[in-house]
């Protein structure tokens, strides 16, 4: 089976500013992938030169098999795209939009379109420009998905909706994913990447730091550890394997760990806790620590 | 066809009340014309006092005063300004309209290709230019005939044929620019700017008698006053404003096809 989407050292300089460098990665057919990285890295870069809104300088990238630029139309056919910020016509109503998205399409998507609309409870009947920047996402989401997409593309797609919609959002993905749909999403919020992908592919100054399955990286993943002592410890209590970065300020212990969590454990159950917090990095520790770090200790 | 309709609704009103402005201003300066013809022999005084400058810029040509079409190819000079006006409009919105408001990701991510967007636009394009001049004509032929009591209508319909090139070339022009340029923010400057240049250039080309003037304006390829007195076009201008046209279409899918479409 082909891949979905293959980038071969996908390179894109807007004029000398970089855009992306050498990005190579495939996606398997029926995959939900991730691709997550801070504002500027490339991530919109990489999405428009799939999408053909841009081209690339060198390298190249296909769906299903098909070159992104010759075969736009065709790779469009199969392709549902979501973009980061939706704009849409001036005055349409949304059962406008929709129609006329639909009317690029070779076949009916209007019970798709009721449906759609009805699980995001978006009304049909409201002109687009009167609606909040949640309700236009959700326009988008439609317009995405009411063509049954083969690959669906989604560029930041949560932000602007509210905890329940992205529930909502995340269910329709996944049905979508069931139906047999390829997933490609951008992000920069580690966590819904988390929940919803199998793979993750992670760029950092346009190029690609990490690709890894999710799995994977949940396993490797650091841990920041914020501990309050009842009784001071000695200072290199907590200087077990796998701990970095320990601070030691009077009775708080403040590390990252990535290991067996058991270690930890059991020396957290030697010592008598007044607090105790361990939470998942951001994504920017993730870079600071994980990643750069790991460079440096190679 | 989706995409041709599309366009056509977008531009269906501010295009009915351009054809309504281009027609109207021509049939009221007609209607001074019976009261002008009146008092003719006094009116030439007057306007033969003129400074010459300022004769070219109201686009007089005192010798062609004296019958009902002469007048009329003057009134059409208003007309011919503002058809120009808007045929510029329809050209340089006609794609950057998309990148501004945000659309093309939308529609360039469907699947047709650029080639068939830009054909599809260009049809409704050419399309609001026809309704314009249909109904330009609709009105002013009878009109003008009405005063000229039949008669010269050859020389009233090439007359009223240069709007239709006019445009065409304006809009030719704005639709290259606007498949070009990276984002045009605001349409209107761009085409108040460019017709104007070209009105001023024109002007310029009739005070100072400069031939090779002429080629630089489109305002002076059909010229009433050659229509006026040997009832057809220059060939040479002529031919060179269909150069222009197909150059600027054959452009704009050029620019088009290979534009970068970034994010806002």
């Amino acid at each position: 089976m082909p891949y979905a989407i293959e980038t071969q050292n996908l390179t894109k300089y807007y004029g000398k500013a970089r855009g992306i460098i050498d990005v190579t990665f495939q996606v398997e057919p029926g995959e939900m992938f991730g691709f997550i990285g801070p504002n500027g890295a490339g991530k919109s870069t990489t999405i428009r030169t799939l999408l053909s809104l841009i081209y690339p300088t060198s390298g190249t990238a296909k769906i299903f098999s098909l070159d992104c630029r010759r075969d736009a139309p065709e790779i469009a056919k199969r392709v549902g795209y979501l973009p980061g910020e939706v704009f849409y016509y001036d005055g349409m109503k949304v059962r406008d939009l929709l129609d006329y998205s639909a009317s690029f399409y070779k076949k009916d998507c209007k019970d798709r379109i009721r449906e759609l609309a009805g699980r995001m409870e978006l009304d049909l009947n409201k002109k687009i420009d009167d609606l909040s920047f949640g309700n236009k996402k959700k326009v988008g989401i439609v317009q995405g998905l009411l063509h049954s997409p083969d690959l669906i593309i989604l560029d930041e797609p949560t932000s602007g909706l509210d905890p329940l919609m992205q529930q909502i959002f995340f269910d329709l993905i996944e049905q979508e994913n069931k139906r047999g749909a390829t997933v490609f999403m951008s992000s920069h919020i580690l966590g819904e990447v988390q929940r919803l992908c199998d793979r993750v592919a992670i760029i950092k100054d346009g190029r690609l730091v990490k690709l890894e399955r999710i799995a994977d990286l949940r396993q490797s993943s650091f841990k920041r550890f914020h501990i309050e002592t009842a009784r001071p410890l000695p200072a290199d209590y907590f200087a077990v394997e796998g701990v970095r970065e320990l601070e030691v300020n009077g009775l708080t212990h403040n590390f990252l760990f990535r290991g067996d969590i058991n270690t930890v454990a059991a020396k957290l159950a030697g010592a008598e806790l007044a607090n105790f917090s361990a939470e998942e990095p951001d994504l920017e520790e993730i870079f600071l620590h994980y990643y750069t770090g790991e460079a440096q200790a190679q | 066809m989706n995409v041709f309709k599309r366009e056509i609704k977008a531009v269906a009103r501010t295009s009915a009340i351009w054809i309504c402005a281009v027609t109207g201003v021509s049939v009221l300066m007609m209607m001074f014309y019976p009261s002008f013809e009146r008092d003719i022999a006094d009116y030439v005084k007057l306007l033969e006092n003129l400074p010459p400058a300022m004769r070219a810029i109201m686009g007089l040509q005192v010798q062609n005063f004296a019958s009902a079409a002469g007048f009329y190819s003057f009134c059409l000079l208003y007309a011919l300004l503002l058809g120009s006006i808007q045929a510029a409009n329809l050209g340089f919105a006609c794609v950057s309209k998309e990148v501004t408001m945000g659309t093309a990701d939308f529609l360039l991510t469907k699947p047709v290709s650029r080639a068939r967007i830009l054909t599809s636009k260009l049809l409704a394009s050419f399309s609001v230019i026809a309704a314009a001049n249909i109904v330009y004509n609709l009105v002013t032929v009878p009109l003008v005939m009405s005063f000229t009591g039949g008669g010269s209508l050859k020389k009233v319909l090439l007359l009223n044929a240069s709007l239709l090139f006019l445009q065409l070339i304006f809009f030719a022009s704005g639709f290259a620019v606007s498949a070009a340029a990276k984002k045009i923010k605001s349409v209107l400057p761009y085409s108040l700017g460019l017709v104007f240049m070209a009105f001023a250039l024109s002007a310029f080309a009739v005070t100072s008698r400069e031939d090779k003037l002429r080629y630089l304006t489109p305002f002076q390829y059909f010229s009433a006053e050659y229509v006026m007195a040997n009832g057809s076009y220059e060939t040479r201008f002529a031919v060179l404003a269909a150069v222009l046209v197909c150059l600027g279409v054959a452009a704009a899918y050029l620019f088009f096809i290979r534009k970068q479409i970034r994010s806002r």
